[in-house]
């Protein structure tokens, strides 16, 4: 048994008075709601129907949110099962609404952390619904105490997931096919397209540049680390120390609340995010420490472990974009972390072996990848540079130095393959996905559109 | 926190009853009042907006003056009735009163809106309007056929087992219809939706046409042919209840489902099926919409509609009936609506009533013996709600002085010289009634007026001061300023019916005395007949229309001839219907510049059919000019396949700066029958702007 939110698709009317009720009692200002309706098939293609679903959270078993939270700033209400988030100790690092399927914890930028449906727990506490659904001016939306066995989250725009949602979705009784009804008097007006696209929650390279800068420099950090340690290339302490600093910058500057940024660490029993910032720092200080120090014993000392902390932080640099990666495993991709930490590695130790494995198996996959995608339609001039450049920088430029030149890589052809992994870095960006609502509806949208009869059928009368 | 009992006034089916929080003087929640079984679940969402709306930043809250650069400076109200006293003396002395414009509309209800007819009067008269823009044509169709506007309760068509959402969309202009709509669907009932629109409530009918607008009449007469045909007349009912049947059967022998199919533009099928559907399943509830009676021929539609119901016998019983304005809380009129809409017989001199309302700017501009000089507005904005918004803006233009009470800018605000700060619900007592459900309830005083804010009985009274008119005459006219004033004041109405006082209005909506659940349900008719009149005299002497409902084009339709325009012709200048319905986001023009429902619905567009966009060379977003010879307006288009061809749709009450008013393109005419608005005989074109 457990409070649930009980939504009727068939009595909501997508008048959204249930957001404002949202914002209104939890004083949200006229800006802002915790809840949202969104509609399946906004733009009324014939033949498919049109319906609403309000969300807002839905207090999950197992919250994405709370154990993708690296600040621990999510608890749970043991009296409502609320999830509730701490804005206090919330440092405004999103990766909980990277986590969330359902799109609840949103960021609130005027205050640098995330904001979220508390289940009215206030109002429950003293036996009353939560706002929205008491104010649900057609009874859609409700709140009610059901078993385990009631609780349904099957419908159109619902992402599927097995975190167990707190909320039963009645089905969709839909008796006439509405769109259908009059087209043999009308034409279709097929040649002309209509703009489908939900407001999808997005990872936007323009947001996230220094978080993608950020985990090249990890990266880069890596390789230079280890090819000094091999004793294959002497890096420069304040090098090392210089580029460390700045990626610890760039981490902050990514934060809602950096001066909190230390609380990043404490999820480190199950965040990827807290272990990439430990290993992140260690490395960093390891190897410093490594770089600069006389004493070979205490060099080797640090710079083994740092190597060490380096290698948990790629890996867990690749897990964090785990949710929003749509394709294969994020650690697999072609500018994934730690096969580009290792791939630089390769390159600035000078060892042909790691290299060419490493490299060939990225060649490789973003080869195939490419060749998946196609490049067409307009920009595609621009895409075709940016294959070219980045097999050119990343590959061919080091490979040629290497077979010229020999090792150790001169400086020019390590900045080429670092480039050539920041274009890819970037494709993988682009290609990033937040799970929501709102890309559901998408994807259903367009599983319903192509199961349409291709002829219009004869004028629908009353479905028995 | 303490909790008050009061009610939304808004000119809105739902009158919703209330239940608001208050906290240190700011109204911190509203929720519903469940005593109020028509709305029993929740407030809407410009219910819910008051929240925003009484402390919006953009309310007036003094005296504002036009400055001779055209914007408004703040002013002391001694200042504001100097002002307002001199101009009113001065153009009586020199004109007369009735160079003077009073226009009240509908912004809110209230029974202490009658304060501003007795101020006119006292002062010695002024020329105010006749005719009403929202609904006369369907409750003078409705008094013709049935003798009053009385419905069933709203809870009622949950017992309907057929339900007719005829050219009405529930969802958005009445949602706390849809609940029982979906308790009688859950009950196994069929729903059938008429709308030239894929609205929210077509998408969860059964059945759903989609006419051609105006073509509603030729729907009915034929779906009449049809129960007919199917032996579907309820025989005992007609033979007992109904004047001129055999003549209406007569009429409509002709009149098939194929030659209405070819008409409204739908498959034959479709007429049919509605045909069958009422000859056959009963109790059946028509629920008729309001912009269906906005046409040329809508008097002779909403006739031809309530037909159906008499002709099956659905009047008078459990879930059947017609469902279009219960009038049965409108106790306190002496006269009642649709007759308070007409002139008066005989004129009394003082108040001379001789402005359509639909036609507001054209006949402004046409008084003569006096011509007007000076206009005084509340509770409304003509600008941009009445038909031909060009026309209303040159009429106030040509004025002298023009005063506007209000709580906002409006764009009629806006072309005044002085702007009054208008009170909100929540700042003075009143007692209103509601024309969906039967309710009285007390729209109570919960919050301070803020600012300068005065409530108009009190801005009345200070006048009067001013004007030399003796306290003695306004004594029992207007109400004092002081809260006891007020309530006394209303008790004083309220005591002339059993049961009613403040104390019992401030626990909940209270019915009316003599409330019929099931309206009609003795079977007697207050018709001259004492039946439902099929055949109407009175119709036909009043009106000049034909005693029997019949189908003529409206006036200006696609297939009809008006204003040297050739129909059908390559060149036919404006070959689409404007249609120009209401959205759940706002009450006409109220309430849509609030953040909060900004926020859902930012800006206008046009609703327009791929077909008809893609002949044009419009793509989903183009900005277009929509226009005919009366105005234009500038959006973008909105691709729209569930819209029928042939018709494009802005949702109307846009200010003009938002660039959506879309009575600069309507026209000022009004209906066959009752002095209404016929602004919904509106023909554009539609072009991709430059
Ligand atoms: S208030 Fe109710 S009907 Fe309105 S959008 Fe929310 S759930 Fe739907
Ligand atoms: S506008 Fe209508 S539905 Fe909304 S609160 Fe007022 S009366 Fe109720």
């Amino acid at each position: 048994m457990r409070g649930a939110f009980v939504f009727d698709p068939n009595r909501c009317t997508g008048c959204s008075a249930c957001e404002l009720a949202c914002s209104i009692e939890n004083q949200l200002g006229t800006d802002r709601s915790w809840r949202s309706v969104l509609s399946f098939n906004e733009r009324g293609i014939p033949g498919v129907p049109v319906f609403h679903l309000s969300l807002a959270c839905n207090h999950c078993e197992t919250a994405a949110c709370m154990e993708a939270c690296p600040a621990l700033a999510y608890e749970r209400d043991p009296a409502t099962g609320a999830v509730l988030i701490r804005q206090d100790a919330c440092i405004g690092c999103r990766y909980c609404s990277w986590a969330c399927p359902y799109g609840a914890p949103r960021f609130e930028s005027d205050r640098g952390v995330m904001g979220k449906c508390t289940f009215c727990s206030h109002r429950l506490a003293d036996g009353r619904k939560p706002a929205c659904a008491a104010l649900c001016p057609t009874g859609a939306l409700d709140y009610e105490t059901l078993d385990e066995d009631q609780l349904l989250a099957q419908i159109d725009g619902m992402p599927r997931t097995q975190l167990g949602p707190s909320i039963r979705i009645l089905p969709l009784e839909r008796r006439s096919t509405a769109g259908l009804t009059n087209a043999v008097t009308t034409g279709s007006g097929a040649g002309v397209p209509l703009d489908v696209t939900p407001h999808e929650p997005r990872i936007e390279l323009a947001g996230e540049w220094s978080l993608a800068v950020f985990t090249l420099l990890l990266a880069v950090l890596f390789g230079l680390l280890a090819a000094d340690t091999v004793g294959t290339r002497a890096v420069s302490p304040l090098l090392f120390a210089t580029i460390s600093a700045l990626a610890a910058g760039l981490s902050l500057a990514h934060l809602g609340r950096p001066a909190r940024a230390w609380r990043a660490v404490l999820g480190i029993r199950r965040s990827p995010v807290s272990r990439e910032v430990l290993g992140f720092g260690l490395m960093a200080s390891l190897g410093t420490l490594a770089l600069s120090a006389s004493e070979a014993t205490v060099s080797a000392a640090a710079a083994w472990p740092g190597l060490a902390a380096g290698l948990v932080a790629l890996v867990s640099a690749d897990r964090v974009y785990g949710p929003v990666h749509h394709d294969g495993s994020p650690v697999l991709h072609s500018a994934g972390v730690l096969l580009t930490g290792l791939y630089l590695a390769g390159l600035m130790a000078g060892s042909a072996g790691m290299a060419l494995l490493i490299g060939g198996g990225k060649l490789v996959r973003y080869v195939r990848r490419t060749r998946q995608a196609g490049v067409s339609g307009p920009g595609a001039a621009i895409r075709r540079l940016a294959v070219a450049s980045r097999v050119g920088l990343g590959f061919v430029v080091p490979a040629a130095a290497w077979v010229i030149g020999g090792t150790p890589l001169t400086f020019w052809a390590l900045v080429a393959a670092v480039l050539g992994e920041a274009i890819d870095r970037t494709e993988f960006y682009s290609e990033l996905e937040i799970v929501s609502p709102a890309r559901q509806q998408r994807l259903d949208l367009d599983e319903r559109l192509a199961e349409l009869p291709s002829s219009p059928p004869a004028p629908a009368l009353i479905q028995s | 926190m303490p909790v008050y009992t009061t009610a939304c006034p808004r000119n809105c089916y739902s009158t919703c009853g209330m239940r608001v929080h208050v906290e240190d003087g700011e109204i911190r929640r509203i929720e519903p009042h469940t005593g109020n079984r028509a709305t029993p679940e929740g407030v809407c969402l410009k219910g819910l907006s008051y929240v925003e709306r009484v402390r919006s930043p953009d309310r007036i809250l003094e005296p504002l003056r036009r400055t001779a650069t055209g914007s408004y400076t703040s002013i002391e109200w001694s200042e504001a009735l100097d002002l307002i006293a001199t101009h009113l003396l001065r153009i009586r002395a020199e004109s007369g009163p009735q160079s003077i414009l009073y226009y009240a509309a509908s912004g809110t209800k209230g029974l202490l809106n009658g304060a501003g007819a007795e101020f006119w009067r006292l002062f010695g008269g002024c020329t105010t309007t006749y005719g009403d823009l929202c609904w006369p044509a369907g409750l003078e169709a409705t008094r013709l056929t049935l003798g009053d506007n009385r419905n069933n309760a709203p809870w009622d068509i949950a017992n309907a087992r057929l339900i007719v959402l005829w050219g009405k969309n529930p969802a958005e202009t009445n949602i706390h219809q849809m609940p029982f709509v979906q308790q009688a669907r859950e009950a196994g009932a069929t729903v059938v939706v008429i709308d030239p629109r894929r609205t929210e409530t077509a998408e969860s009918a059964d059945l759903w046409l989609r006419p051609r607008p105006g073509t509603d009449g030729a729907i009915a007469l034929a779906a009449a042919n049809e129960i007919i045909r199917l032996g579907g007349v309820d025989d005992q009912f007609v033979r007992d209840h109904v004047l001129g049947y055999d003549e209406f059967e007569a009429r409509v022998a002709s009149l098939s489902p194929a030659w209405a199919a070819e008409i409204a533009e739908i498959p034959e099928v479709q007429v049919r099926e509605l045909g069958r559907l009422l000859a056959e399943v009963r109790p059946a509830t028509i629920s008729a919409g309001f912009g269906m009676q906005r046409y040329t021929n809508s008097g002779q539609t909403m006739r031809a509609i309530l037909a159906l119901l008499a002709v099956t016998g659905n009047l008078g019983r459990p879930g059947a009936g017609w469902v279009y304005a219960n009038l049965q809380s409108a106790i306190f009129d002496e006269v009642k609506d649709p007759l308070a809409f007409f002139p008066p017989e005989r004129p009394d001199g003082v108040m001379r009533v001789s402005i359509s309302t639909a036609r507001l700017g054209h006949d402004m501009l046409a008084q003569r013996d006096p011509p007007l000089r000076m206009a005084w507005v509340e509770r409304g904005n003509p600008v941009t709600q009445n038909p031909e918004t060009n026309r209303v803006l040159e009429a106030f233009r040509a004025l002298e002085f023009r005063v506007v009470v209000d709580q906002f800018l409006t764009d009629t605000a806006r072309e005044a010289d002085l702007v009054l700060p208008a009170k909100s619900m929540f700042e003075q007592t009143d007692v209103i009634g509601a024309y969906w459900h039967p309710y009285l309830q007390l729209r109570q005083k919960v919050i301070e007026p803020p600012g300068a804010v005065k409530p108009e009985t009190e801005i009345y009274r200070l006048l009067a001061e001013r004007l030399g008119i003796p306290d003695e005459a306004i004594a029992n006219r207007i109400p004092g300023p002081t809260d006891e004033e007020v309530e006394a004041f209303l008790e004083e109405r309220l005591a002339r019916f059993d049961g009613l006082s403040l104390e019992r209005l401030r626990e909940g909506p209270v019915l009316p005395p003599d409330h019929e659940e099931v309206a009609f349900a003795d079977l007697r008719f207050p018709t001259p007949s004492g039946r439902v009149e099929l055949r109407s005299e009175e119709a036909q002497r009043r009106w000049g229309i034909d005693p029997l409902p019949l189908y003529h084009e409206s006036l200006e339709s696609t297939r009809g001839e008006h204003a040297g325009r050739r129909v059908g012709a390559p060149d036919d200048p404006y070959p689409l219907y404007l249609m120009t319905p209401n959205t759940k986001n706002r009450i006409h023009s109220q309430f849509g510049n609030l953040r909060m429902i900004r926020r859902l619905d930012p800006a206008p567009a046009v609703h327009i059919h791929p077909d008809d966009a893609e002949r044009r060379g419009i793509a989903d977003g183009t900005p277009v000019r929509v226009y005919n010879d009366r105005g234009e307006l500038r959006l973008p288009a909105r691709l729209d396949p569930g819209l029928k061809s042939g018709c494009v749709s802005v949702t109307n009450g846009w200010w003009i700066s938002d660039g959506g008013t879309v009575n600069f393109c309507s026209a000022g005419r009004e209906t066959d029958i009752g002095f209404g608005a016929a602004f919904h005989d509106n023909l554009v074109e539609v072009e991709p702007s430059v």
